[in-house]
């Protein structure tokens, strides 16, 4: 069972959205899907645990969180993947995970830490990031932000048009959730954390993990620019990224790989035994191999 | 290192590790940490490719991205 750690009860009143300018499609497409998100959360299927909860009415479920999400960061960055960055990153609470080693893991398991702000003030900031050439993408985040669909809805339709959009996300999303994300967002990042059930049971508190982020990658791989992302941790070279890579070969050969060698002891790693140290060398190297050994298409 | 949030923005943060080996890890890396850990690490091909000049006029072909190491160590554990 995964706790929620934060359960005060927040209610907030529903924000009608500012039509966006006739024309403007996608805008116009997720403003169309927002009543179909908020629909979605009452019964809450929108991701892998499928709680069935009513998120409506208040902080529920697996993930804990409500209606709309806290905002933690809001800036522009450069540490993400080269073809997306400089990017006005956009990180909101709460997440479907628990994994131990999150490197937020307070803001990831606490669905209210940071700020409510509503979308279009968001889409105010990184559109004028981007207008300015401070970024050329805005990139959204988490936790995970795929459980606050109806609000990353919103911050679509508030966003220009031709603004290139990145979502990175966890790859728990169910199809009631990628079916409203489809179209309208440029490229798709999506975690590849684990290689096998039982290190995303004991690691993460997830179950049937490999089959629920592998429907969300082929899925990404006809419906967006994918990038496949692998964070690389000590000691599970072999039964994480090595299966991870392998199935990346078999099913999506081709498809860009960022593989991240920035791992950290964060948050609870400590209680596992081998998380709490970063990356040495030798695994770096091998990790590398097995990359080059499957023909991956390593993207930096 | 962390700020406050200016116009009613979410307080920012950025963090680095050193460790013992002199690797640095960094996460939330802003344009201005970039710069920072470039000057400490001037030979560091992640972080020059991170401090690169680029606007959004730039549109990056993603089939030749530049010849540099591919692990990355900007971003951690997220």
């Amino acid at each position: 069972m995964v706790e929620t750690m934060d359960a005060a009860l927040i209610t907030s009143p529903r924000v009608p959205v500012m039509p966006p300018p006739a024309g403007a499609v996608r805008p116009r497409l997720a403003m169309e899907r927002v009543g179909l998100a908020e629909r979605a959360l009452t019964d809450c299927g929108i991701c892998q645990h499928r709680c069935g909860v009513n998120r409506l009415a208040g902080p529920a479920g697996r993930c804990g969180a409500g209606a709309d999400p806290h905002i933690f960061s809001s800036q522009v960055e450069v540490g993400d993947e080269w073809e997306i960055i400089p990017a006005y990153a956009v990180a909101l609470s709460g997440c479907s995970m628990r994994c131990a080693f999150c490197i937020t893991g307070d803001e990831s398991w606490h669905p209210r830490r940071g700020q409510r702000l509503e979308a279009a003030t968001v889409a105010g900031w990184a559109a004028a990031a981007i207008a300015d050439g401070r970024a050329q993408s805005l990139l959204v985040l988490g936790g995970e932000p795929t459980i606050h669909l109806p609000w990353l809805l919103r911050l679509v339709a508030a966003m220009p048009e031709k603004a290139r959009l990145v979502l990175k996300t966890n790859g728990l999303s169910t199809d009631s959730a990628r079916v409203l994300l489809e179209g309208l967002f440029d490229v798709w990042i999506v975690d590849f954390k684990f290689g096998n059930d039982g290190c995303a049971w004991r690691l993460s508190r997830t179950a049937d993990y490999t089959g629920a982020v592998r429907e969300t990658l082929l899925w990404g791989a006809r419906h967006t620019d994918l990038i496949i992302r692998h964070l690389l941790m000590p000691g599970h070279v072999e039964c994480c990224w090595r299966q991870a890579a392998a199935w990346i070969a078999s099913h999506l050969p081709g498809v860009k790989v960022s593989l991240r060698s920035g791992y950290w002891p964060a948050w609870r790693a400590s209680l596992h035994n081998g998380l709490n140290r970063p990356l040495s060398s030798p695994e770096q190297a091998a990790a590398l191999e097995t990359a080059r050994h499957f023909n991956l298409r390593l993207v930096p | 290192m962390t700020m406050d949030g200016m116009d009613g923005k979410p307080l920012c943060e950025s963090s680095l590790l050193i460790l013992p080996d002199g690797r640095l890890l960094a996460r939330n890396v802003t344009p201005e940490i970039a710069a920072l850990l470039l000057a400490l690490q001037p030979e560091n091909p992640d972080l020059t490719l991170r401090t690169l000049e680029h606007g959004p006029s730039q549109a990056r072909p993603v089939d030749s991205p530049p010849p540099v190491r591919p692990l990355s160590p900007t971003h951690s554990n997220a």
